[in-house]
């Protein structure tokens, strides 16, 4: 049996319709994300790189099937996540899971940490042994198991994007989307949640989408790299050549912004 | 150590004597508020009546306390069954979103368009005065109010990464509202059903003034108002002392709902 | 022109500024540079007077000679703009987005210098140009929601020198643009810098602006101004552990790509996390977190010591004239 590549993307095209200017006229489209394309393995890890209004978060959406897109598909496992009925993508779910941005909105304040991480334990029905694979899932991350009666407010941005993460990964799943998963940390404690995702795709062996603005972040923990700019892909390839001989001028100004050192 | 405001505290002082007298007076008051004893009537304050007895010779400090009772059951209830309907509503006009959301808000703008006491009016010309109607009539308009709040709330909550988290879970949107979204709006829901509190007592003593609360022989601070208002020349105190409970209790509760606010609201933008 | 002299910002028990010594002349380009709990911050809004109520404050802060360490907010606000300004950080708040951008402007120009209306509104015309707003006639009228995150942050960096300032705080300018336009902003202010000889204050946890755009920096740790030098020799030869360690957990785009048994490089870290402000240890800082830590490092602050003219770290290895 042939494995189907974990992730691939194909054609992925999304429009929103803005508010009318006028009666008269058609509402204008705004195209984010146009003809999106590429393929991801087990155990690899690709960066996304663009500003606002690149498109790559609503890839990130359309990955996670949070949205339909207008045109194209995104296949998991082989399995065209849009097309499939309601349930059946729900059961899918436990296999791919989201880091998000805002270490401090990406938790519910009024939740203990430990009720938050074993969230989707409970939604795929996991119902037994959740203290414990809770408590895996913070060592994993390298928090204390006894801090998961503590409340978010409790912890640092830092710590809290570990909380996130080990949320992310309690239901083992194949893949991992990290949509700006560093960008709101400082220097150093982004260094040890790199480390800590570099890790965790050792251990686990995840497939990583990893979204950022930074070229030099993307660089350090990514195999290949996609720069998106206006919903287009305007280069991709191995991280290592895209930044020792960028093509595109875009691209270049990224890494002169990322400020890559001598 | 915490520093409550201002408002907060008064609101909490006052709206504790009036749901404290209310409360004692299901065990005890002065005299039975509805003993007649024509004897005695406008009887200046003394020993025995402390604010003296009304046009029958009723006590009016019992009377007070008993239309107390009254008036604060009559807004729980109104409160609670507005508030459940209109929360559930908002809930779901918010989870479901699209033409479900826009039907709910156009039945909502209904609802304001409804004018409280013409609506009463008709339920008691149709079944007639009591305070069951009474209830019912505050109830409905409650339930618009709270639905708005409760759906402009929800929506914000809805984009937070964590419920986001929760749907890349796999949870339905019945969990979410639940477990995400109703425990992080309880504050603004809890905040308006303050206020609201204070807008039944309100309205209830407009009903009763009306004639179409509470019925005789029970005791209605409306009623009592009504009641003065044909004597006042000979006894204007009788219309005084209604007025100043219903002055109390309507300042309480809505400081105490403004002093609820200011607690909730900034505390959350100072936290960060 | 301003001078710290052992400047403190005490709340209760804790300190979060200690003892901060800076002389800043006219013309001076300093960066600042700290992650979160560093007292960057507190050290940028004790320069504008706008420390909060509960922080006491002890030590000198002396602009142009005169004390404004214990100085009362009046006297603060005739200094605010016309000595002193600062462009914050996120320019969709710190603009009124109900007033014209061309007013706000305008506004302390006609408050503190008393201009007439046509005198403030040429002036923000040629502010305007300065800063790089392309069509300013047109732009004066508009209101902040009509213009990119750039443009806003062009009509703060206006605002700010709307009264000819001699010092610009630019508190993480940078942060909420995307990459060119950060560039760009970046540039905009070492020019200003430089053609009005105003001193720059830039404060940022972002080394690569901070690169582009200052002559001298101090880096700040835990409330502590722990190194301080010429910008380009402190990040490139740092001598503070803590400097070292920053300078170390940059992502490097030259780590792109597996060694040779396939694995990914990990990024050198700093052990740990900074402690909340009541945990800091009494000593150094760093002490707990740093990997050539002596026994006496946590119980003894140490001294700054003088490396090289105008550089230098506080550490107990340097001052023991140990190097490594």
């Amino acid at each position: 049996m042939t494995d189907a590549p974990l992730l691939q993307v194909r054609d992925l095209t999304r429009r929103y319709k803005l508010p009318r200017q006028s009666l008269l006229r058609r509402a204008p489209v705004l195209t984010a994300l146009e003809g999106g394309a590429f393929t991801l393995n087990a155990g690899e890890t690709l960066g996304v790189v663009g500003e606002s209004g690149s498109g790559k978060s609503t890839l990130a959406r359309l990955i996670m099937a949070f949205e339909r897109p207008d045109e194209g598909q995104v296949l998991f496992r082989g399995r065209d996540l849009h097309s499939l009925p309601a349930q059946d993508l729900r059961a899918l779910r436990r296999g791919f899971q989201m880091v998000f941005q805002d270490p401090f909105g990406s938790l519910n304040p009024r939740r203990i940490i430990g009720w938050s991480i074993a969230e989707p334990l409970r939604a795929s029905g996991e119902g037994t042994a959740i203290a414990q694979r809770v408590a895996e899932a913070l060592e994993q991350v390298g928090l204390h198991p006894a801090e998961a009666s503590k409340y978010p407010h409790e912890f640092s941005g830092g710590q809290r994007q570990r909380i996130a993460i080990a949320r992310a990964i309690i239901t083992r799943p194949a893949l991992l989307v990290a949509d700006e998963a560093v960008s709101a940390l400082d220097v150093s404690v982004q260094a040890q949640i790199l480390n800590l995702l570099m890790d965790l795709q050792d251990d686990l062996g995840l497939g990583l989408v990893f979204i950022s603005h930074d070229l030099a972040v993307v660089a350090s923990i990514c195999d290949r790299v996609m720069v998106l700019q206006h919903g287009k892909k305007l280069e991709s390839g191995p991280a290592a050549d895209v930044l020792r001989s960028p093509e595109h001028p875009y691209t270049k100004t990224l890494l002169k912004a990322a400020g890559a050192r001598p | 150590m915490r520093r409550l405001p201002a408002n907060f505290l008064l609101g909490a002082l006052l709206v504790s004597l009036v749901v404290g007298i209310a409360a004692l007076s299901l065990v005890w008051t002065p005299h039975d508020p509805q003993t007649m004893s024509i004897s005695t009537k406008f009887a200046p304050p003394s020993a025995i009546h402390w604010l003296g007895t009304d046009q029958l010779g009723r006590d009016v400090v019992a009377q007070l306390m008993a239309a107390a009772r009254n008036s604060m059951t009559v807004a729980l209830v109104a409160v609670l069954l507005g508030g459940s309907v209109g929360v559930a509503l908002g809930l779901l006009a918010s989870a479901l979103g699209g033409w479900i959301e826009d039907g709910v808000m156009r039945l909502a703008d209904l609802g304001f368009a409804f004018p409280a006491l013409l609506f009463a009016i008709m339920l008691a010309a149709v079944f007639g005065p009591s305070l069951t109607n009474a209830v019912l009539a505050i109830s409905f308009i409650n339930i618009p109010i709270f639905a708005r709040v409760t759906r402009a709330s929800a929506n914000q909550i809805w984009t937070r990464d964590y419920v986001t988290a929760a749907r890349a879970a796999g949870r339905g949107r019945f969990a979410i509202s639940r477990d995400h979204i109703l425990p992080n709006i309880a504050a603004a829901i809890i905040v308006q059903a303050t206020i609201e509190f204070a807008v039944a007592i309100l309205a209830e003593a407009a009903l009763s003034y009306l004639g179409l609360g509470a019925q005789p022989p029970a005791s209605s601070w409306g009623r009592m108002l009504s009641e003065a208002q044909t004597l006042m020349y000979l006894a204007p105190q009788l219309a005084i002392y209604p007025g100043l409970c219903i002055v109390t209790a309507v300042l309480g509760f809505g400081l105490l709902g403004d002093g609820l606010r200011d607690i909730t609201d900034p505390r959350l933008v100072r936290a960060r | 022109m301003i001078e710290l002299a052992k400047l403190s910002a005490h709340f209760g028990d804790a300190t979060a500024l200690r003892d901060a010594d800076l002389v800043i002349r006219q013309g001076d380009r300093l960066g600042i540079v700290g992650e979160s709990g560093s007292g960057k911050t507190m050290l940028a809004l004790c320069l504008m007077g706008m420390a909060p109520d509960s922080a006491r404050l002890t030590g000198r802060l002396s602009i142009d000679g005169r004390d404004m360490a214990s100085a009362s907010e009046r006297d603060w606000q005739q200094l605010r703009s016309r000595k002193v300004a600062m462009v914050f950080q996120e320019p969709m708040s710190a603009l009124n987005p109900l007033r014209r951008v061309g007013d706000t402007v305008m506004e302390p120009m006609l408050l503190h210098e008393g201009l007439s209306r046509s005198a403030a509104r040429a002036r923000t015309l040629s502010l305007f140009e300065e800063v790089g707003i392309p069509d300013p006639e047109h732009r004066l009228r508009q209101f902040p929601h009509e213009m990119s995150g750039g443009q806003r942050q062009r009509v703060l960096i206006a605002l700010a020198l709307a009264c000819n300032p001699a010092l610009l705080i630019a508190d993480e300018p940078t942060t909420a643009l995307d990459a060119n336009v950060a560039l760009r902003i970046t540039d905009l202010l070492q020019r200003l810098a430089r053609e009005r000889n105003m001193a720059l204050v830039f404060i940022s946890h972002d080394l690569a602006a901070v690169a582009r755009a200052t002559q001298d920096i101090v880096v700040m740790y835990g409330g502590d101004m722990v190194e301080r030098g010429p910008t380009a020799k402190v990040l490139s030869a740092p001598q503070h552990p803590y400097t070292k360690g920053l300078l170390g957990a940059r992502p490097d785009p030259a780590m792109a790509g597996r060694d040779a048994n396939g694995k990914r490089r990990r990024l050198p870290t700093i052990p740990g996390s900074v402690p909340p402000l009541h945990g800091l240890p009494k000593g150094c800082r760093f002490s707990g977190r740093c990997p050539v830590e002596l026994p006496q490092c946590a119980l003894r602050r140490p001294a700054f010591t003088q490396t090289e003219a105008s550089r230098g770290a506080a550490c107990h290895l340097l001052s023991e004239g140990r190097h490594d």
